[in-house]
């Protein structure tokens, strides 16, 4: 064989390992120069390590150093700093809305929960618990990521509004010991220990925990304005909490433990509950134990795997009139895995395959009453779920890229499903990104969507529920502007398909869930930051959205408008100041409409100091602003007011 | 000159195989020690030393303190000849490194920054790193993945405390020069 393809194929083998895995070796680096090597893209282990330019998805990232700086006390506060979220609190649970969808009696089921990319949602309610009630703690969060839209295609269920990912600090991070203690308005106070040691190369630990007691304010209710209380809840805002994680790497293994306990007293007398009267309360509990791989990237070839072994217990008291205690407890455990295998063997392609599966062992449901002891509803629906998905990252040229997803789910209750997604990402230089983005994603109904019914009370049961799906289209741009600067613009369109939500049947009164028609959200996102070496850093954003339901209304507790500024600033002798201000435009609630508002949180913060520790200070809600989230159809308020003024001091004190 | 129909078709596939070749070398991907190491080394071509300084002026010497992935990546960059001099990749202790041109300073190894900054001043060592906030703490060239790429930034005032002169040409190149 002489002739020109011989030649090519001589040239196309001698160049072939280095194509193979399109991955350079340290000696061939040694060659390059400083430019070209600059230019060189990173090559990471992680699932969620791709450049951010390349994800299929807009991704929102708070690094530590910005959740530090603004003494985010959790998930919930520091999600509701990024553009297009906000969150709503019945002063019990957070409710994270993205894009103008927060459905007043959803426990954000639409949200995907992952630490270090495990799922932490349950497998009763489909909770994502973002508040107190989270799991984890702020705290022990190295990096907090948020992925806007459907993400079915890699991640399955729950994925239909967006990924939270909270990337927890390694001992690496830490190494030594700190212990931070806090107090705060609503005699609140809080103690932490957070310990770890990066001790070799491959070995790593780290240890956290918290713990917290909050008495809270006294709250006023005009809506309870009648009995000997005049509407005053006293002492009834309480919440105690205690959590533990702790995680251990060896090499590419990582095993992580997790626990927490959340108790929070409810003064606003929910379902009916008599008001003004201590002993209705909340106890959510969390475990976790999981152990994963995480392998390199050998011959184009790389492995992840993880085993995971969950538990969630939720116990609420609800106390009725003649001293009546209604118990409701839920119970779920579960175990399963996942897989995946990522190869890049073929030249511009990378592929990544993957199989998932859970089974929920016990997903139990009760309702009773204590004393006179009478039972009201007991009943267990374990079920299995199943994924395979296949994702392509095909490297068109230089400048393109298109991410091309599909996904196959089966559930022991359902037909199964197809998810599909693709997005085309253009670079035309190294300063603009450009995203199309197409994707389907869907959500089975929970257990207790289908399954709850409190006797005939309130709530009954819908067991011929159907999964609801959403189809989403977004297209991004993504600019960098001059040092350290970026600028971004999004216009997205979401339409849910037979959504599950909470109705109250006509014809006998009982709120029961059920399947509505096609729903839709449309909106623009507008976002900027700038960093200044001299520390300076700023970061805002401005939404606009629109929602309709099928008759055409807007949807409840859907802001139309949403802007976000965050600041931080360095003062002298090492102390910075972080601040931050964030409007949400009127709302619907279910009854009426609720007014719009701006809340101001101001944070100063030093630098540790020798034998002195470090210091925060916070303040939120500085102007005492009096403002309101719509409530859901547990109240006998349509909206219920939010926290005042509240101050915040820690200090964190390296052993 | 007329060519075949299997001349032009093996011409035109050879040539389609050249263009992907060219296309898959330009999309180079490496693992991030690997390049953060080249990175650090490359960067000394453009770093000056004072004549008076005490690093032995036939070799250049690049240190680190422990064990980590840059480290290790280092340690394959042993040999490479740097200017007409070998480079010597060499593990010391934090409080000898008046020998080093260079040390390179761990995310895991902050602890030592105490010891470590106020000698490289003296001596005129130059500290890289790869961990937020180590240019607020003294070191001089701190490496960071932005978008995929690894970026530097540069804090000037540490280096000229140092007497050390880098060239304007990696200055141009850092996302960030504090002065």
């Amino acid at each position: 064989m002489g002739g020109p393809l011989a030649r090519a194929l001589v040239l196309w083998c001698c160049s072939a390992p280095l194509q193979a895995a399109a991955l350079a070796e340290a000696g061939e680096l040694a060659q390059m120069s400083l430019d070209d090597l600059l230019r060189v893209e990173v090559q990471s282990a992680s699932r969620y390590g791709q450049p951010l330019a390349d994800s299929p998805a807009s991704v929102r990232v708070i690094e530590q150093e910005e959740l530090r700086r603004h003494h985010y006390r959790n998930l919930a506060e520091a999600l509701s700093s990024l553009p297009g979220l906000y969150v709503s609190n019945d002063r019990n649970y957070s409710y994270l809305g993205v894009r103008g969808f927060n459905r007043p009696g959803d426990y954000n089921s639409r949200i995907l929960l992952l630490t270090d990319g495990a799922r932490r949602n349950d497998a009763l309610y489909d909770q994502a618990h973002i508040g107190n009630e989270a799991p984890i703690e702020l705290d022990w969060v190295k990096r907090l990521e948020f992925v806007s839209g459907p993400s079915s295609a890699v991640y399955g269920a729950n994925a239909l509004f967006g990924i939270v990912n909270a990337v927890m600090l390694d001992g690496g991070d830490v190494n030594g010991t700190r212990l931070s203690a806090e107090v705060g308005s609503g005699a609140s106070r809080r103690l932490g220990l957070l310990a770890g040691q990066r001790m070799d190369d491959t070995r790593d630990w780290l240890v956290a925990l918290a713990a917290s007691d909050t008495r809270g304010s006294d709250l006023y209710f005009p809506e309870f304005n009648t009995g000997v209380d005049n509407g005053w809840a006293r002492g009834l805002d309480g919440e105690s909490y205690q959590k533990a994680y702790a995680k251990f790497n060896l090499g590419h293994w990582h095993l992580s433990a997790n626990l927490s306990s959340r108790d929070k007293n409810l003064p606003n007398a929910p379902y009916s509950t008599v008001f003004g009267q201590p002993g209705t309360h909340t106890v959510d509990q969390h475990a976790l134990i999981e152990l994963a791989y995480d392998g390199l990237l050998v011959n184009g070839w790389q492995q992840q795997f993880r085993v995971f072994d969950g538990s969630y217990r939720y116990s609420g008291d609800y106390v009725y009139t003649g001293q009546i205690d209604n118990r409701d407890t839920g119970r779920a455990n579960w175990v399963g895995g996942d897989y995946r295998l990522i190869i890049s063997t073929w030249p511009m392609h990378k592929l990544m395959l993957g199989i998932e599966t859970q089974w929920n062992t016990l997903v139990k449901q009760r309702n009773f009453d204590v004393f006179p002891a009478t039972s009201y509803l007991d009943n267990n629906h374990p079920s299995r779920t199943l994924g395979v998905f296949v994702q392509d990252e095909w490297r068109l040229s230089r400048q393109w890229l298109l991410n091309l997803g599909l996904r196959y789910d089966q559930h022991s209750d359902y037909p199964a499903i197809t998810s599909p997604r693709a997005a085309l990402i253009y670079q035309p230089n190294e300063g603009a990104t450009l995203k199309m983005m197409l994707g389907n994603a869907y959500r089975a109904p929970n257990a207790y969507e289908r399954f709850y019914d409190d006797g005939g009370v309130l709530q009954k049961a819908n067991p011929a529920l159907r999964p609801e799906r959403i189809r989403s289209a977004e297209l991004a741009a993504d600019f960098r502007v001059a040092q350290g600067g970026r600028f971004g613009v999004s216009l997205y369109r979401n339409v849910v398909r037979d959504m599950i939500d909470q109705v109250v049947d006509p014809t006998d009164g009982m709120v029961v869930f059920a399947n509505q028609p096609s729903l839709q959200t449309r909106g623009v996102e507008l976002d900027t930051e700038k960093r200044w070496p001299s520390g300076y850093r700023v970061r805002a954003s401005l939404s606009r959205q629109w929602s309709s339901a099928v008759n055409g209304s807007e949807l409840e507790n859907s802001p139309q408008w949403l802007g976000k500024v965050v600041l931080g600033m360095p003062l002298a002798a090492g102390w910075t100041l972080a601040s931050e201000w964030q409007g949400v435009s009127d709302r619907r609630s279910l009854v009426g409409r609720v007014p719009g508002f701006g809340v101001f949180n101001l944070t100063l913060s030093c630098e540790p100091m020798v034998g002195w520790g470090a210091f925060v200070l916070g303040v939120h809600n500085m102007g005492d602003r009096r403002y309101l989230d719509p409530a859901s159809s547990a109240f006998a308020q349509d909206a219920l007011a939010q926290d005042g003024r509240q101050f915040r001091l820690r200090w964190t004190l390296p052993l | 000159m007329l060519m075949s129909a299997r001349t032009v078709w093996r011409t035109g596939l050879a040539l389609l195989l050249l263009a992907l070749a060219a296309l898959a070398q330009a999309q180079r991907q490496a693992l991030e020690p690997e390049l953060k190491a080249a990175i650090l080394v490359n960067m000394l071509l453009f770093v000056d030393w004072p004549n008076q300084n005490t690093q032995p002026t036939a070799q250049i010497t690049v240190c680190y303190l422990g064990i980590g992935p840059v480290s290790t990546a280092l340690m394959q960059l042993d040999g490479k000849l740097l200017k007409g001099k070998p480079l010597r990749v060499v593990r010391v202790e934090a409080s000898k490194i008046a020998h080093c041109h260079a040390l390179y300073v761990a995310s895991f190894e902050a602890a030592s920054l105490t010891h470590v900054v106020p000698q490289a001043r003296t001596h005129g060592v130059l500290l890289v790193g790869d961990s937020a906030g180590y240019l607020q703490r003294g070191v001089m060239l701190n490496l960071d993945v932005d978008r995929g790429r690894v970026v530097f930034d540069v804090d000037l005032n540490a280096v000229r405390q140092t007497a050390l002169t880098i060239s304007s040409k990696v200055l141009r190149l850092a996302r960030q020069v504090i002065e």
